[in-house]
């Protein structure tokens, strides 16, 4: 990424969480406003001065463009995605259903297996159940911390 | 062959759920899950687990312990109250915390959104100095305080918590201006008596006797004395009149089934009368109180006047 | 004491009790590595447990929990940059660079023997100068835990000297997130945006858990590697770890056990600002700072042996004055009332039994920590040989069920969503997820304890400056957190002029040892 958006992007970041902080920061009275106060307005003017920054370097442009990493965005996207919907689907259908199901899927779409297609599906379900056994094992029965209910298990 | 005994297998199976799901069912059926509204390991859990430990003597099912803690109490206590009155959700509850939250932080229950099952704890606050001292009773402290305006530090858990009541409670009635400092815990509050950041600390028994051997305890304000400490001698005997307690009760949801208030309240009635529990709670260092569940309830109602008014006078709530 | 030492070391070689402390460690470890699961959960799980056993089995096996729960952190630190409890965040800085690289067990060997070190250094203290210790931990009150607090936020000036106004911004908002919930001075509810949950506040653990371990899930995904890290086990290892914390390290070693032991008998204080503030001094003092954050062996031995001697620290005011030093001593302490033990000076005479066999066994449980640790690691490092996709949905399932477990609350699973998103995103940019994390840890601590010092200057009719320069402690405690924000001006001079004076040859490495 380059530099300059870079600044840009975590002004904007920091700002915007000012932001949405600053209604009610108003609202506080006394001791509690202390803190917040301080806090917001230091991020705003900080946000501003990243941004700022990021411009010049962005318009000055003598900086070339960094390269990191390469990265899957629509892996990325595909994970967080999945995760959202596992935590939506926790406590209807149960722990241990949704998490089964989640492990069986992400695993089947994100990981390219070198042998037939049977053979990774296979492997996919013992890795889910697997998880799924320990996970009720060390959680439940040896700790006896409780996992989300749900209609199912 | 093998097909019939399935058959016959779920059958039987399908009768035990319709025996159990049918509204005659003796209750309690199925374990009870019990609302711990703090962590783990504190001094509300001890206590209920004293009380588990008991339950099972009198009563066939298990209580299942669920840890809701945060907002000092606030989200479990929530928790009781917005839970399915079948019974099988009880919790334990601290006054003056469910008095004091929806009043203060507007706290989604009130103290009518529960039905109160009995009284287990009644911890007295005490007046606590640290051993060396200068203070020696009660009356210097507060001598003190009148002719050095501001000057005595008093530690407290809160704010808004019983011990602040406590304070309001003082200042108002013997017209002398203090400094609170405020603590997150009782921990906390122990360490700065003992360190001499604050002079005297406004504390239950219950947290101060952890730390019995480097404080000295100059007053008690309870209605009697306690068997914990039978030589500290009440407020009132010291002619100040101040009672103030923090008391641990166990509570259902509002509109729980009437045979089920009437099972718990018979199991909880037999634990609080068993030898061996009350013995437990001494070692502890609970100071154990029964009530049962109306006289409580009357409790309750009566100190939400006092401490509503209380606050109202010391401009924290409108 | 001399009385209470044979029996007390009878105690110890009781098979029953050997079989505790071993089951206490691997059970504290495992509780320990897995995101969401801590030392205090990990305790006070099993404190009915103890209810059943004698007094005496009863606090061995829950002081071998701690123990090994506080060094099992590391090892998720180094593998997958995932503080396993809040203590070990500095971990991450060097453990993770060092099994990125393809030293994962170098980095496992010196957390492990450097937590054990300090361990024993923490136990020292206890059983040495409990008394004088517990006297001065009670001067930190309100003024000097802020300070102190103030002194380890400082560190995001030193660890992101190369991008100070980012470092600083991360920070603040860690702060300002942790402001949410109940206001610890005046009682009312802040930022809820109407939502009533949010009163309970963002919960430490689940906001590092999404900070550290989902965003690490997310960049991981989003790799393209196979596995986590190469890596291949160098034989010898273990002998070669130690031998260069033994020679190289002793300082770093010494100096990050002491301040562990003193940070962690402050009622205040515990092992998330000991480790920072260790390793802070570490690269402070260090003549090449520039090598800490790629996988130093000193940073990671100072923020290992520093959170583990904090134990011993946190249970000297415990035992003497019953005022826990950390979260896990107050459930310990609930558990030693619940037997009737009463804490105070005088379970050193009275009930001296139990404490000097207490004390011994966490001389014991350090020392078996050695060989149970190193078994346990052999068997966590094998994760790296796992495909990385399976690893990190696993991840995923851990950190969901980890983060339930804290309060029984879907909120603290969706806070880990919420935060590993931005965690993943601000790292992208290059904004600070350590330094937000330093943040929401020390924020309340920093609110609560000014909180105390506006409370105490209305009493001496002045302000809070007034309460600051009343205690030598807190002026100390100014100065050092002055000279923390200097230090990285200093040092970026310090290589500039080194950059420019030569280039020749290898840095001399014996400096200051």
């Amino acid at each position: 990424m380059h530099k300059g958006v870079s600044d840009i992007a975590a002004g904007g970041f920091i700002g915007g969480v000012a932001l949405l902080f600053l209604p009610e920061t108003i609202a506080l009275e006394g001791v509690s406003a202390v803190l917040p106060k301080l806090l917001v307005f230091g991020m705003l003017l900080g946000s501003a001065y990243l941004i700022a920054l990021g411009v010049v370097r962005k318009v000055r442009s003598g900086e070339a463009e960094e390269e990191g990493e390469p990265t899957a965005m629509s892996r990325i996207f595909i994970i967080g995605a999945g995760s959202i919907a596992y935590v939506l689907a926790a406590p209807v259908l149960g722990f241990y259903v949704s998490s089964f199901t989640f492990l069986f899927i992400m695993a089947t779409i994100l990981l390219k297996h070198d042998g037939s297609k049977a053979k990774a599906a296979v492997l996919n379900v013992i890795f889910a159940v697997l998880m799924c056994l320990v996970v009720w094992g060390g959680f439940d029965v040896l700790l006896s911390v409780p996992t989300p209910p749900g209609i199912l298990f | 062959m093998k097909k019939r005994f399935t058959l016959r297998l779920l059958l039987a199976f399908l009768l035990i759920i319709s025996i159990s799901g049918a509204a005659y069912a003796e209750y309690p059926d199925s374990p009870i899950n019990m609302i711990i509204a703090f962590s783990a390991g504190g001094s509300s859990d001890v206590q209920a687990r004293i009380t588990q430990k008991y339950w099972n003597k009198y009563s066939k099912q298990r209580l299942v312990f669920v840890y809701k803690p945060g907002a000092g109490g606030a989200i479990g206590f929530s928790e009781i109250a917005l839970a399915k009155p079948d019974g099988y959700t009880i919790g334990g509850l601290n006054v003056p915390h469910i008095i004091l939250q929806p009043l203060v932080q507007r706290a989604p229950f009130s103290i009518d959104s529960f039905e109160y099952i009995c009284q287990a704890v009644n911890d007295p606050q005490v007046v606590a100095v640290r051993k060396d001292s200068k203070f020696k009773s009660v009356k210097e402290i507060f001598a003190f305080a009148a002719a050095n305006p501001k000057k005595l530090r008093i530690g407290l858990v809160g704010p808004n918590s019983g011990h602040h009541l406590m304070f309001l409670e003082v200042i108002e009635k013997f017209k002398f201006p203090a400094s609170p400092v405020f603590y997150k815990g009782s921990a906390d509050q122990n360490a700065a008596l003992l360190g001499g950041e604050v002079d005297v600390m406004f504390g239950n028994l219950n947290d101060v006797m952890r730390s019995r051997d480097e404080l000295n305890i100059l007053g008690i304000a309870s209605e009697k004395r306690n068997a914990f400490v039978p030589e500290v001698k009440t407020m009132r005997e010291l002619g100040f009149d101040v009672v103030s307690y923090i008391r641990r009760a166990f509570a259902a949801p509002k509109g729980v089934d009437k045979k089920a208030l009437a099972y718990l309240t018979d199991v909880f009635k037999k634990i609080a009368a068993d030898p061996g529990y009350l013995a437990d709670m001494k070692k502890a260092g609970q100071p154990e109180e029964y009530l049962d569940g109306s006289a409580f309830s009357k409790v309750v109602h009566d100190q939400y006047q006092h401490d509503k008014a209380a606050l109202q006078k010391a401009g924290l709530i409108k | 004491m001399t009385e209470f030492i044979v029996p007390a070391l009878g105690h110890l070689i009781e098979p029953w009790n050997i079989i505790l402390m071993v089951a206490g460690l691997t059970g504290g470890i495992i509780v320990g590595a897995l995101p969401g699961l801590t030392a205090t959960m990990g305790v006070a799980l099993m404190v009915p447990a103890t209810f059943a056993m004698n007094p005496t089995s009863g606090l061995i096996m829950l002081g071998a929990i701690y123990v090994g729960a506080i060094y099992g952190g590391s090892n998720s630190a180094v593998l997958i940059c995932t503080p396993g409890t809040p203590s070990s965040v500095a971990t991450t800085f060097d453990g993770w660079p060092m099994c990125k690289a393809g030293r994962a067990d170098f980095g496992l060997y010196t957390s492990l023997v450097s937590s054990a070190f300090g361990g024993i250094i923490g136990t020292v203290g206890l059983l040495f100068l409990a008394a004088p210790l517990a006297r001065f931990a009670l001067n930190f009150g309100g003024p000097e835990n802020f300070w102190l607090c103030l002194f380890g936020l400082s560190t995001i000036a030193v660890m992101s000297s190369d991008n100070m106004m980012k470092g600083v911004l991360s920070g603040a908002f860690g702060i300002l997130i942790s402001t949410v919930g109940l206001d610890p001075n005046a009682g009312i509810p802040r930022f809820t945006f109407g939502y009533y949950p949010l009163v309970q506040g963002i919960e430490v653990i689940p906001a590092m858990i999404g900070l550290f371990s989902f965003s690490q899930v997310l960049y991981l995904i989003g790799s393209h590697k196979p596995f986590i890290a190469e890596f291949t086990p160098t034989k010898g290892a273990f002998m070669q770890v130690t031998r260069e914390l033994a020679t190289k390290c002793k300082v770093v070693l010494m100096r990050s056990s002491l301040i562990g032991t003193l940070v962690g008998m402050l009622p205040g204080a515990g092992g998330e600002i000991a480790s920072i503030i260790a390793y802070n001094e570490s690269k402070r003092w260090d003549k090449h700072p520039e090598k800490y954050g790629k996988g130093s062996i000193e940073g990671l031995a100072s923020s290992e042996s520093a959170n583990n001697a904090v134990i011993g620290g946190a249970l000297i005011p415990m035992l003497t004055l019953g005022i826990p030093g950390s979260a896990v001593a107050a459930v310990i302490l609930g558990a030693l009332m619940a037997k009737g033990i009463q804490p105070g000076f005088k379970v050193f005479t009275t009930t001296g039994d139990l404490a000097y066999a207490f004390i011994f066994s966490q001389f014991a449980v350090n020392l078996l920590m050695l060989p149970v640790g190193y078994l346990l690691a052999k068997v966590m490092a094998k994760l790296l040989s796992i495909r990385l996709t399976f690893v990190a949905i696993a991840i995923v399932m851990l950190s969901v069920i980890g983060s339930y477990a804290i309060r029984n609350n879907m909120l603290d699973v969706w806070i880990v969503i919420i935060f590993g998103v931005i965690g993943y995103f601000a790292s992208r940019v290059s904004l600070d997820t350590g330094a937000m994390a330093l943040g929401i840890i020390l924020g309340p601590m920093i609110e609560e304890n000014l909180g105390k010092c506006v409370d105490i200057s209305k009493s001496l009719d002045g302000s809070v400056f007034d309460v600051f320069f009343a205690s030598n402690i807190t002026i100390i405690l100014m100065l050092m957190t002055a000279l923390s924000f200097v230090t990285p001006l200093i040092m970026n001079k310090r290589k500039k002029r080194r950059n420019a004076a030569c280039a020749c040859g290898t840095p001399k490495e014996d400096g200051h040892a």
